[in-house]
């Protein structure tokens, strides 16, 4: 449940960051979250496509449909310039984030 | 496509209350998830209806991806806004300028008004801003209907009881033929509106309850055609204040997300605003009257509910069958 809820919280920073490297459609970022995080972030699949439509309105990615050569269709969503500078910020926000519970949940020894 | 998916895109549909191009898109999306993740699920040796079954399962609930499609996608942009509150503003004006007394302003007001909604109505596909419009475009022949409705009622208690018409057989007929006639231009347009979302119905039919209440004293006063403006118009500085709140619910209503504030919002403004009406009439209308009138408002804005299609239809076989050849359509169109 604790698990869920920081997911909940951070999953816009996760899409944007997962698409920084390359544009991906909805199934295919489910399975490649579920392969970096080992199978940690298990997570129902449907609430993955209202975060990915508040970050297209938002105009943070662009989604477009693609045609495989198979014939299968697929909305694929890339990253705009103002996605990267949200990540970019969300990151560095995460940072200070990350280093200030570090400093108090896990102190270096004295 | 699989009849899983098919059960589970239509609970997503029935949830979304979005535009017809939005609906389809995001059918075709979650439709092509279930079946790459089932098309998957089959590789790793699962059969075809255990991986079907699965896929949908890991989708999560149906009702929760639209509730969240719905939050994304229903707020208007402030251009919306803008032009939505504007006929509310300009009832604001019409009685804050103490001009409502002017037919001829009236009667360019409400021309205007129409065909601004007709232009937006007409391609089929109208506009989150439009909705208020229409309000004040039906609520002409609403009022008409009633007071049409009334006249018919007066006459038909005159001859009970005095064995005399109070007017010509030509006006009975004329009301006669008029109140199904307007009833049905109402119910129409209604119907149509509830299709896309009773929620947005309930958004075009916020001010009848200030103008009807308002004509309906207006003729009780000495009636419609009577000199009784500078009674009438000791209210008009309430009036105007209740247009320009109308103003304000439908541009905040415009703006969140979240279906179940909407609702509350609406019934929240209702109930206000019906008090002040009352409050400010110069007359005490009684606890009694005030109760009917709230109650009359409440349910001719959360009405709507009851017949939305989506609410009142069922899943039954041959509308997923159906269903099933429309996001064919959708997908050979898009192509």
């Amino acid at each position: 449940m604790h698990r869920q809820e920081q997911l909940k919280g951070n999953t816009e920073t996760l899409l944007l960051a997962l698409l920084t490297s390359e544009p991906m459609y909805g199934y295919q970022i489910v399975k490649v979250v579920d392969q970096r995080s080992s199978g940690y972030f298990a997570f129902k699949e449907g609430t993955l496509y209202p975060a990915l439509h508040r970050l297209e309105r938002d105009k943070l990615v662009d989604g477009s449909w693609q045609e495989t050569p198979s014939g299968t269709r697929r909305r694929y969503y890339r990253m705009t310039p103002k996605g990267h500078q949200a990540l970019a910020d969300r990151l560095s926000e995460w940072q200070r984030f990350s280093n200030a519970m570090n400093s108090i949940m896990l102190p270096a020894p004295e | 496509m699989a009849a899983e998916f098919v059960d589970y895109i239509r609970a997503v549909a029935r949830q979304l209350h979005l535009e017809p191009s939005q609906e389809r898109e995001i059918s075709l999306e979650l439709e092509a998830h279930l079946e790459d993740k089932a098309a998957e699920l089959q590789a790793q040796g699962l059969d075809q209806q255990a991986a079907q079954d699965l896929a949908v399962r890991e989708m999560g609930s149906g009702v929760t991806v639209a509730k969240g499609m719905y939050e994304v996608h229903s707020p208007g942009v402030w251009r919306d806004v803008l032009l939505a509150t504007v006929p509310h503003f300009l009832l604001a004006a019409l009685f804050a300028l103490h001009l409502w007394s002017h037919y001829f302003l009236v009667s360019l007001l409400i021309i205007g008004i129409t065909l601004v909604t007709w232009k937006n109505w007409r391609a089929g596909n109208p506009s989150k801003w439009s909705y208020p419009w229409m309000g004040y475009t039906l609520a002409a022949p609403i009022i008409s209907w009633l007071l049409a409705l009334l006249t018919l009622g007066y006459g038909a208690w005159t001859l009970v009881t005095t064995g005399d018409l109070p007017f010509n057989v030509g006006l009975l007929l004329l009301l006669i033929g008029y109140v199904p006639f307007s009833m049905w231009i109402i119910c129409s347009v209604v119907s149509k509106v509830v299709r896309r979302d009773w929620l947005l119905a309930s958004l075009t039919a916020l001010p009848f309850p200030f103008l009807t209440s308002w004509v309906l004293f207006l003729n009780w006063q000495g009636g419609l055609w009577t000199d009784h403006r500078e009674r009438m118009q000791e209210t008009d500085t309430d009036r105007a204040l209740i247009f320009l709140a109308l103003a304000l619910t439908t541009a905040v209503f415009l703006k969140v997300g979240a279906r179940l504030v909407r609702i509350g919002l609406l019934t929240l403004a209702t109930v206000i605003l019906v008090v002040i009406t009352a409050t400010s009439f110069p007359v005490d209308l009684g606890m009694l009257a005030l109760l009917l009138m709230i109650a009359a408002s409440g349910g001719l804005l959360l009405g709507p509910a009851m017949l939305d299609p989506q609410r009142n239809g069922a899943n039954h076989p041959r509308e997923r069958k159906r269903l099933g050849e429309v996001i064919t359509h959708w997908f050979t169109n898009a192509r």
